[in-house]
């Protein structure tokens, strides 16, 4: 270490804050032996297992995320789970019937999701949240019924109203939401991220959207006719079929950066906002390096017809756990616990089969 | 008497104390941390099962847990004092090499065994239980989205209608047990295009008519959808794409949208091929139609190449694209 950055270091004011690391010491390997075997007792148990399947997977993925050398713990019950489960399938046969058979249960099984859907969400981060725990302190998450109203259906409401540009102010909102209800024992989350830093986002977004195709179009229109001009017939007609091609590719992979993009500036950006006590996470998740392992997993799993899920799924983790940091001015010893009583898991699971997505 | 270094965590903050575990082959134990000791025997004290190699938890009934990274002593003790598979069944499941093969094999048999066989299978069954009305009913629904979206009034002349309706309720009064009704269409970008709904409607959109060059061509294509309804085709596939879709959840729920994508690819090549059982059944089908009937089956070797020509360089018509290859089914009918 040079002198002067030592000295930097030692006359340091005492608040200066520490970075804990998060790290992930799972490995692919021993993932691999417990999804193969998670998915086969699935199939033989004619899915009832799926439910101690989940929490095995859980509690591998949580049991080997550390923070200051001490490891989070998924603690839901497999039978709460279960019952979830089978109550969400139940709804989703309905709606199936009446999707496909007799229409007005289709009608009444939506209206019905309708109502809910404020309740499924409030009750799956809660059921979420007080199953997680960090050295035998838990989570927990308060947001109610009309909080969740608000910010998952009445200000989504006016996003065809305003061509869709309020669509920043709305992520913001639910974003403060699912973080201002949520705490550690008994330390709430706070949230600072600001409106116009969503803006800012989305505006490279649109940015980035309209011109990468623009820029991608006019190099393939001019390879296109490039190499065109010394061809004839047959082979300027496999050219004419293949310029659409040369062109769509590109602009489906722009479409997935763009996507890419947002995710990962906005998960950056509420991490970096989400404060608990003198602390707050820093997340510095790369666009470019999220891009390269998407596009690659992608690729593994479908070479390997599936096999390499495990793999994918555990460095994926690990990626995410080595660009985030819990940064306090404080040590972690201090946080106190909070207090609360059980709960059933169907919110959770009846999110997870409508495949809504409410990760903060 | 076991040792067994580790944490306590006493549940009133994330306070981390170092702490020793002392347990006796009796099943008592003893945490001892810098704040005091707890003793309880061992059927009182909730220990987390074995997963992988992350923390052991004993979880006392005062909320404080010990948890230790010592996962060998921990199954040490444990096999001492219970004398059993200390990590678990499903832990023992995971960890010897053989078991695991051997769910891989389970695993892929079973894959290839529903995807192949039992899906195709419950599909057809409950086809065939499907209570007529209900089948009515999606027909009626799927000709109304047809109509208002896809297709427009025929433009043919109705003498050319009428009598492809008198010779089209021939091959119909064969079978009394359906409702066969034959719809003109016009197909707009479809082109030259016949389907069969479950409930017995039959749609021919006015290209395929103009494209045929004898009537008997447009009856050979109408005796193969009619084989689609009697087989109950169109049930059969609406059945497979929801149970495809839910196996496919059950297996890959837990992954993002992007690589289930991905993981769907190999169904989607087998169910291709489901389509291609489809239109063989069908067409042989059509072929004991048209012999009952004096029609050659030169005439549906026919209007298939033609179709295949004139497909060539569009959209390629529905009629072909899940179909076998046409130069095989033509083959077929000519009887080479």
């Amino acid at each position: 270490m040079p002198p002067d950055e030592m000295e930097r270091q030692r006359t340091a004011a005492p608040a200066e804050p520490t970075y804990y690391p998060l790290s992930f010491r799972g490995t692919a390997a021993e993932y691999f032996n417990i999804w193969v075997v998670n998915i086969t007792l699935s199939i033989l148990t004619l899915g009832i297992y799926s439910a101690w399947a989940k929490v095995r997977t859980q509690r591998y993925f949580y049991g080997n995320t550390y923070v200051n050398d001490s490891c989070f713990d998924y603690l839901a019950d497999p039978v709460a789970i279960l019952k979830g489960r089978l109550l969400a399938v139940a709804f989703f046969l309905v709606y199936w019937i009446g999707v496909n058979f007799v229409p007005i249960l289709a009608v009444i099984s939506i209206v019905a999701f309708v109502i809910l859907f404020p309740w499924i969400i409030s009750r799956s981060m809660m059921f979420r949240a007080r199953n997680s725990a960090y050295r035998n302190i838990r989570f927990n998450f308060t947001g109610r019924y009309w909080d969740a109203m608000k910010a998952f259906m009445l200000w989504p409401i006016l996003i065809p109203f305003t061509l869709g540009l309020i669509w920043p102010y709305v992520q913001y909102k639910q974003k403060r939401m699912l973080v201002e209800h949520s705490s550690f024992g008994a330390g709430q989350f706070e949230f600072s991220a600001q409106p116009k830093e969503f803006y800012v986002i989305y505006v490279i977004a649109v940015l980035l959207a309209a011109g990468l195709p623009i820029a991608v179009m006019i190099i393939g229109v001019f390879m296109g006719m490039g190499g065109m001009a010394g061809l004839k017939g047959a082979e300027l007609g496999l050219w004419a079929m293949l310029i659409p091609l040369l062109i769509m590719l590109p602009l489906f992979l722009v479409q997935y950066l763009v996507y890419v993009y947002v995710q990962t500036r906005v998960t950056n950006l509420v991490y970096n906002n989400s404060h608990l006590g003198r602390g707050r996470l820093d997340s510095r998740l790369q666009v470019r390096a999220l891009m390269w392992i998407y596009f690659t997993n992608t690729l593994a799993i479908m070479v390997s017809i599936g096999l390499l899920i495990p793999w994918a799924k555990v460095r994926l983790a690990r990626y995410r756990a080595e660009h985030t940091y819990f940064v306090s001015e404080q040590d972690m010893e201090h946080f106190l616990a909070g207090h609360f009583d059980e709960l059933s898991a169907l919110g959770e699971e009846a999110t997870e089969i409508f495949d809504m997505d409410v990760s903060i | 008497m076991i040792n067994i270094e580790g944490y306590v965590y006493d549940g009133s903050s994330t306070r981390k104390h170092p702490a020793t575990l002392l347990a006796s082959g009796g099943g008592q134990i003893k945490v001892i941390y810098e704040r005091g000791e707890m003793a309880a025997q061992l059927e009182d004290v909730r220990v987390s099962q074995r997963l992988g190699n992350i923390e052991r938890q004993f979880r006392f009934d005062n909320g404080a847990v010990f948890v230790t990274a010592d996962n060998d002593r921990v199954d040490q003790f444990l096999k001492q004092a219970l004398g059993k598979h200390p990590g678990g069944l499903i832990h023992m499941l995971e960890t010897k090499s053989r078991y695991v093969v051997l769910s891989l094999l389970i695993l892929v048999l079973a894959m290839v065994w529903s995807v192949t066989i039992g899906i195709p299978r419950l599909a057809q069954h409950a086809a065939e239980i499907a209570p007529e009305a209900l089948v009515e009913q999606i027909s009626a629904q799927a000709m109304e989205v047809f109509d208002d979206h896809l297709l427009a009034p025929s433009e043919l002349h109705p003498e050319t209608q009428a009598w492809l309706q008198q010779e089209f309720a021939k091959l119909a009064a064969d079978y009394p047990d359906y409702r066969f009704t034959l719809h003109f269409r016009d197909g707009g970008d479809i082109g030259a295009n016949a389907f069969a709904l479950p409930g017995g409607d039959l749609v021919v959109t006015d290209a395929l008519v103009e494209l045929a060059e004898v009537d008997k061509e447009v009856l050979a294509v109408l005796a193969h959808e009619m084989g689609h309804v009697v087989h109950r085709h169109g049930l059969r596939r609406l059945f497979e794409d929801s149970m495809m879709a839910a196996l496919l959840f059950g297996v890959t729920g837990d992954i993002n949208s992007f690589a289930q994508t991905a993981a769907a690819l190999p169904t989607l090549l087998v169910s291709r091929s489901y389509a291609r059982d489809f239109e063989r059944e069908a067409d042989e089908f059509a072929q004991q139609v048209m012999q009952r009937h004096g029609i050659d089956d030169i005439h549906f070797a026919n209007i298939l190449s033609r179709i295949d020509d004139e497909g060539f360089g569009r959209h390629g018509s529905d009629f072909l694209s899940t179909h076998p290859n046409t130069r095989e089914r033509v083959q077929r009918f000519n009887g080479e």
